[in-house]
């Protein structure tokens, strides 16, 4: 190996990836290497290692931060800048990217915001659905970008179905849920306050309840649906069985409802999902 | 492996003049013609993505040729090649079937940490050596030559044993890799390192270049930054003209990752290295700023909105 490089790389890397402002990165390092960074760097035409440290510096912290940034848009826009900034530096400091991707450094956030979220049992629910919605929109905006990336439905061509064709097909139909589909089960209704941040409207906190909401494309357009409980258990069922009974009859279970009073439901809901790209039907 | 060609571009075509192809713009191009000669991607956007923005590179790809430009690949860092990395990579140009691929002379990180910059190399023999045995992997794995692009730098170690015009030049030399020569960043290394812009360039073995990227940096102060956020200024026309004739004519390409400006705009700008072939220089300065510097800004994928 290439020592020489290697040492010169590592103290690099560490004054751009070491916490603080660039004084208190050149202290750390100088301390850790013995060495001070005009031993290292040119100072040509009379512009001090410490300028152009400072351009690595800040470019890290500003490309990083520009880049979740349009990441998690929303989750920006409710936290605001000061607040979202700071989980930003956080996540750059505990959990850097270790990635050649930079649409991991959104899993990263993710992850980060999950890890440090706080957990406590001792207050209201109106305070804990305070608490738990930066995650939220955050699980949300990263389905976005995952849902964007999918291969999707746009070159499976949309089925002419009636809701019959589903019901009274033998077992050979089956329901596969699209890569391009995330469902979600909340603790809150959520769709309304997104759509309300990201338009700037000004927006209410929502009541604690449960919710159900799917982030869907179709024809390269994103869209969030709010779902019934029965309609995101059926969607989660047909993840493990690709049989529409058997998909419906574990659904009944869950929700608890008698099969054919369920089955009704989906007789009508069916053609609409399958048109809405939240299910591909295949074995027509 | 040793091979001096003489055929200019490495045998490689002449494209034309080409711009990057950014999300800004997809609306645009699925609707209007694409007006340039082919486009050039940050193959780290397309990666493992199967949504609108392929869908925009397969219309574009139908048409016009493409080039992968990857900004990824750490062709110099001290860390092992990233196998996954390269694999995607190969992948990506399996589908696309790309003129060439690219990256930088640089490295993005070490004991495997990603800063996502083009950090400069420690320019010495046994660095050299280092980011030789490298690039032959890399085209052994890819089945082709590798095209390796100058970086805009901010420092210079005080161990270099060379210029990097002669870095450059060595490693092409020996491995048979082209150049991918950016006239901007000579000009903001020049002017940040006090080194010759044209000298350097005439070193080049320019039978080696397969393509010129152009682009606008931003002066605050002592330094000149590599923005892609500007016009091209004079100085760096100049550089493109003497590029050009020592070339005999190569790929040409406009950067623009910032403060974007609308499609037409952007596909005059790159048209005005017609004139400059012709001899008239555009007489655009260099835009000075006092703001905090962003190198090399990335082309973060707009958010796209729910319906
Ligand atoms: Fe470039």
């Amino acid at each position: 190996m290439n020592d020489e490089t290697q040492i010169l790389q590592c103290w690099l890397g560490e004054i751009i990836l070491a916490p603080g402002n660039l004084d208190q990165k050149l202290e750390s390092v100088r301390a850790r290497y013995q060495v001070h960074e005009q031993q290292v760097v040119v100072g040509s035409r009379g512009i001090p290692a410490y300028s152009r440290l400072h351009v690595y510096t800040s470019g890290y912290v500003a490309r990083l931060k520009e880049c979740l940034s349009a990441d998690f848009p929303i989750l920006k826009k409710f936290l605001g800048d000061e607040v979202f900034d700071r989980f930003v530096s956080a996540t750059l400091m505990f959990s850097p990217s270790r990635s050649y991707s930079l649409y991991d450094l959104g899993l990263n956030f993710l992850r980060f915001l999950e890890n440090t979220r706080p957990r406590r049992t001792d207050m209201s629910p109106e305070q804990q659905v305070l608490l738990e919605l930066p995650l939220a929109i955050a699980r949300v905006e990263r389905a976005r970008q995952e849902v964007q990336r999918a291969p999707g439905t746009e070159k499976i061509p949309l089925p002419l179905i009636s809701a019959a064709d589903l019901m009274f097909q033998d077992a050979g139909l089956k329901l596969v849920l699209p890569a391009s589909v995330k469902v979600f089960q909340l603790n809150f209704t959520l769709k309304d306050m997104l759509v309300k941040l990201q338009n700037d409207q000004p927006f209410e906190l929502p009541a604690a309840q449960t919710s159900y909401m799917a982030v869907v494309r179709a024809d390269y357009r994103l869209y969030l649906h709010e779902l019934e409980a029965w309609q995101f258990h059926f969607l989660t069922a047909t993840e493990h069985h690709v049989n529409f009974y058997e998909a419906a009859r574990d659904t009944a279970a869950k929700v608890q409802r008698p099969s054919g009073e369920l089955l009704a439901d989906l007789w009508i809901w069916l053609s609409i999902a399958v048109a809405q790209r939240l299910l591909i039907v295949q074995g027509l | 492996m040793s091979n001096i060609p003489n055929t200019p571009r490495l045998g490689l075509p002449n494209l034309g003049l080409g711009v990057g192809l950014r999300s800004k713009h997809y609306q645009h191009l699925l609707r209007e013609p694409l007006q340039v000669d082919w486009f050039e991607i940050i193959s780290e956007n397309y990666i493992d993505d199967y949504g609108f923005s392929r869908h925009v590179l397969d219309h574009v790809r139908a048409q016009v040729p493409v080039v992968m430009h990857g900004v990824s690949l750490s062709i110099g860092s001290t860390d092992p090649l990233n196998l996954d990395y390269l694999a995607k990579l190969k992948q990506l140009a399996d589908e696309i079937e790309p003129a060439w691929i690219s990256d930088h002379l640089c490295w993005t990180g070490v004991l495997g940490a990603n800063t996502h910059d083009l950090l400069p190399m420690p320019l010495t023999v046994k660095s050299l050596k280092h980011v030789t045995e490298r690039v032959g992997q890399v085209q052994d794995m890819l089945k082709r030559p590798l095209v390796l692009e100058n970086p805009s730098t901010y420092i210079e170690f005080r161990n270099n044993e060379m210029a990097e015009w002669e870095f450059l030049s060595q490693l092409a030399i020996t491995t048979g890799c082209g150049l991918l020569l950016d006239v901007n960043n000579v000009f903001v290394s020049a002017h940040n390192h006090g080194f010759d812009a044209e000298q350097y360039i005439s070193h080049l073995p320019h039978h080696h270049i397969v393509q010129i990227h152009l682009a606008g940096p931003t002066d605050y102060g002592d330094l000149l930054v590599d923005t892609h956020d500007q016009p091209v200024p004079h100085q760096v026309w100049q550089l493109y003209q003497l590029a050009h004739r020592l070339t005999g004519g190569v790929s040409t390409l406009l950067e623009w990752d910032a403060r974007i400006p609308d499609y037409p705009d952007l596909v005059a700008e790159v048209f005005k290295a017609r004139l400059v072939w012709n001899g008239n220089m555009p007489a655009t300065p260099v835009k000075a700023s006092s703001q905090p510097p962003v190198a090399h800004p990335l082309n973060v994928l707009a958010a796209t909105v729910y319906e």
